[in-house]
């Protein structure tokens, strides 16, 4: 898939800056994490998300779905947060966005602004090569 | 007992699908939004279309269609608006294109063929 990351505007979780989408996807390759606390699956790729959060030239974007922000900081705090921000969707619409049909989802967006990649469901020891492989693969192009 | 088990086979999912508070107050652009929402795929439940569906994601939706369709943007827009987010399986009914020309048309070539396979099947019983 290669399409334009989707322009929108959203509350940050930890300060009362606007995340403007126009402003980010420039420089780096960010993963886009789909994720919530009350999310199962979620928990269980989030050791995977702070492995890649730790390679160099990768920033990885948190978008905290429909959940509570107090149970997210919390959840953070306890598992480690891998992401350089986390913003807020509480009603699902950034979701619709970029085509989320249920989390977690990540997807894979180059420097230039586009999605390469998509993701459906928890990240594995599988998927986690898989991403790396495409990450690698981009950054050759 | 019995009427109470085919009434909720076949509505009791219709029941908790839309929400009344969902519905527009122009009767009008209720009813459009209605009919985009019976043309679009649930894609957690797959088999059913947003407005029959209780999912959240469909609810999502269906509140996104009529708020669209309120701020006055044609159907052809918001059909596009989600295809160009979830993909062209979103429609329940795909548009015919050059790419899926074939899904459309080999049906037919197929019954065509299957009613001539008959036919000269029949002619060469008589024959006999």
């Amino acid at each position: 898939m290669i399409k334009k990351t989707p322009e929108f505007k959203a509350t940050r979780l930890f300060n009362d800056n606007t995340f403007v989408s126009k402003n980010e996807f420039k420089k780096d390759i960010t993963l886009v994490n789909f994720f919530a606390t009350w999310c199962g699956p979620c928990r269980d790729e989030h050791a995977y998300i702070k492995k890649l959060s730790q390679k160099e030239g990768i920033k990885v974007l948190g978008i905290n779905y429909k959940d509570d922000p107090i149970k997210t900081k919390n959840w953070l705090k306890e598992l480690g947060n891998p992401y350089y921000k986390v913003i807020l969707d509480n009603k699902g619409n950034i979701g619709i966005d970029w085509g989320v049909y249920g989390i977690p989802e990540t997807f894979i967006v180059n420097s230039e602004g586009f999605i390469k990649y998509k993701f459906v469901g928890p990240v594995t020891k599988k998927k986690f090569n898989l991403i790396t492989d495409k990450i690698k693969e981009i950054e050759n192009q | 007992m019995f009427f109470t088990l085919v009434f909720s086979i076949f509505f009791l999912n219709e029941a908790y699908s839309v929400d009344p508070e969902e519905f527009l107050q122009n009767s009008k652009l209720e009813l459009r939004a209605r009919n985009i929402t019976k043309n679009i795929r649930c894609l957690v439940c797959q088999n059913q279309s947003i407005d029959e569906s209780s999912a959240p994601l469909a609810k999502d939706l269906r509140l996104l269609i009529r708020e669209k369709v309120e701020e006055g943007h044609p159907d052809s827009e918001i059909y596009k608006f989600l295809e160009e987010r979830y993909g062209e399986f979103i429609l329940l009914k795909p548009s015919f294109n050059m790419s899926n020309f074939a899904l459309w048309i080999l049906p037919f070539l197929f019954l065509f063929f299957g009613i001539y396979v008959i036919f000269l099947h029949n002619k060469k019983s008589k024959n006999f």
